[in-house]
């Protein structure tokens, strides 16, 4: 069973994406909405094996399990989520409906991270970034 | 009060906020209960976004939310999206230094409200990203003091400490500011707090708890901080303020009855109805049920008021020097002195607004030197006449 671990993590959401920002660090990391969902259920107690049948159903054939796996190991090692005793709740129907609405971003595990978020705040958003891809990525130079 | 003259003073407050027919025609756009791209397309023909000022853009990341880009054009959508992402990562740093702030509160005692842009941002509307300069908090009057203390303790310094709150950086990177009373303009009264205590909602993020003022009173304090900023000229993205009381308009029922009562339990009474004014200047169909609650009577005063306010700050201002204004010495302390008598007539919640208004005290400062001037010859003349008997 996890929790979110609140002594170190900051998080956010906004759009059903979930911001983390480390309080001792200052790394900052960014997750897609699927991504979101698996921290979100993790941290309100579903076991992992109930988050992995609730994506598989959502997702079908898309569902990449090691990706999952993979995702999760990071999330631990980041400390963002940390584990607590106790058995974890199984999947159940409001587990399986909050899961349902992801289907539409597809099953995309995004995890982006930033050593110190605070140095990118020097890069102005709309003067100095590729328009391309915009904040925080920065002009390349010609 | 004719109605077109009061139109054209709103007219003028605007403008000193430097607003312009493409913030007005944003807002009014916002405001419409259904988008139509192409409406938002047309908008974004007039928009160069390198020139625009950075408020205003902040405020165009909301249409993320609101129409998902659509009519957006798709060569700024990045850079927007970027701005978006960057204004989270700001509020979250902003927000996790202020809840470790509060933290250290709560282990003291002292309970907190967390106000405007915070409470909006981490409660009532946790998915509009906005521009946030600070985390605004209020903590009881008489804990104030060692509230400050327990954030100069924590890594805080002071920026700025006026009469009603005091701002504090945390290095570069966070701000917040601590005031003592729910509205600046009673911070020299007591004000019952417990009418916005009682209907706020607690909470608790990271271990720090604190409470948010109820939507109702959110919106109030919305309103009456943006004609705040109106008086003192301060321009913080002119529509700001209206997209956020739309946004909770439209997320909760609000019962406009509470609002006008807390409003006048907390002597804000005149500015409410002047910002109700200001909002329906360009939302004419908005806020009906509101507007109705307002008093015509009051209305037409508080414009008055406000327009003799701002001819003084006028008169004192240091770029007006020049212009056909009249600046010659006995005109400006007969007009304020004229001014001066007609404050004795003004009710309480007048005073109280123009106090805080430190301007204005200059200004008092000057005219109380110069009505003291008489007083100061009579009580020369009549000590001398003493003087001159016990001789």
């Amino acid at each position: 069973m996890y929790r979110l671990n609140e002594e170190k993590v900051f998080a956010d959401y906004v759009d059903d994406q979930m911001v983390a920002l480390m309080i001792e660090t200052g790394s900052y990391y960014t997750f897609s909405p699927a991504a979101t969902a698996i921290i979100k259920d993790l941290a309100s107690g579903y076991t992992a094996a109930a988050v992995r049948e609730a994506l598989r159903k959502v997702f079908g054939e898309a569902y990449d399990e090691a990706e999952t796996n993979r995702l999760l190991q990071r999330i631990l090692e980041a400390g963002i989520l940390e584990e607590t005793e106790g058995e974890g709740k199984p999947l159940d129907d409001a587990m399986a409906s909050l899961s349902g609405s992801l289907k539409d971003g597809g099953f995309v595990l995004e995890m982006e991270a930033y050593d110190d978020v605070a140095s990118y705040f020097m890069i102005d958003p709309i003067h100095e970034v590729d328009p391309e891809v915009g904040w925080p990525y920065a002009k390349k130079d010609d | 009060m004719p109605e077109n003259r009061q139109e054209c003073f709103l007219d003028e407050l605007w403008r000193r906020m430097n607003v312009r027919d493409k913030d007005i025609r944003f807002i009014q756009l916002y405001a419409e209960p259904d988008h139509d791209p192409l409406q938002w397309t047309a908008f974004f023909s007039t928009v160069d976004l390198p020139q625009e000022p950075y408020p205003f853009n902040c405020l165009l990341t909301r249409l993320d939310r609101k129409t998902q880009w659509q009519g957006v054009p798709d060569e700024l959508v990045p850079m927007l999206s970027g701005l978006k992402k960057k204004l989270i990562a700001k509020n979250a740093v902003q927000m996790m230094d202020g809840m470790m702030l509060v933290k250290e509160l709560n282990q003291r005692n002292i309970p907190v409200l967390l106000i405007k842009g915070g409470a909006l941002r981490t409660v009532l509307l946790p998915d509009v990203p906005r521009r946030m300069t600070d985390l605004d908090i209020v903590v009881p009057a008489d804990r104030y003091k060692e509230s400050y203390e327990t954030a100069l303790a924590n890594g805080y310094h002071t920026v700025s400490n006026v009469m009603y709150s005091i701002d504090l950086h945390k290095g570069d990177r966070s701000t917040v500011d601590i005031h003592h009373s729910m509205f600046k303009n009673n911070f020299q009264t007591d004000e019952p707090a417990e009418l916005i205590l009682n209907d706020a909602s607690e909470h608790r993020r990271n271990g720090a708890v604190f409470k948010v003022p109820s939507p109702e009173d959110t919106f109030l304090m919305t309103m009456i901080n943006a004609v705040d900023n109106f008086l003192q000229g301060s321009d913080k993205g002119p529509v700001t303020w209206l997209a956020d009381c739309l946004d909770i308009e439209e997320r909760y029922p609000l019962h406009y009855e509470t609002m006008v009562e807390h409003a006048k339990a907390f002597r804000v009474w005149p500015q409410f109805q002047t910002g109700v004014l200001l909002m329906r200047r360009f939302l004419p169909l908005h806020f009906a049920e509101l507007y109705r609650m307002t008093d015509t009577r009051i209305r037409t005063k508080t414009i008055k008021r406000m327009e003799r306010l701002l001819k003084c700050r006028d008169l004192t201002q240091e770029e007006l020097k020049g212009k056909p204004l009249p600046v010659r010495a006995w005109h400006r302390i007969g007009f304020l002195s004229a001014y001066y008598i007609g404050i004795h007539h003004l009710d309480d919640s007048t005073i109280t607004i123009i106090r805080a208004f430190p301007g204005m005290l200059k200004e008092w400062q000057r005219v109380d030197r110069a009505s003291q001037l008489p007083h100061a010859f009579l009580n020369t003349a009549v000590r001398w006449k003493k003087e001159r008997k016990e001789a």
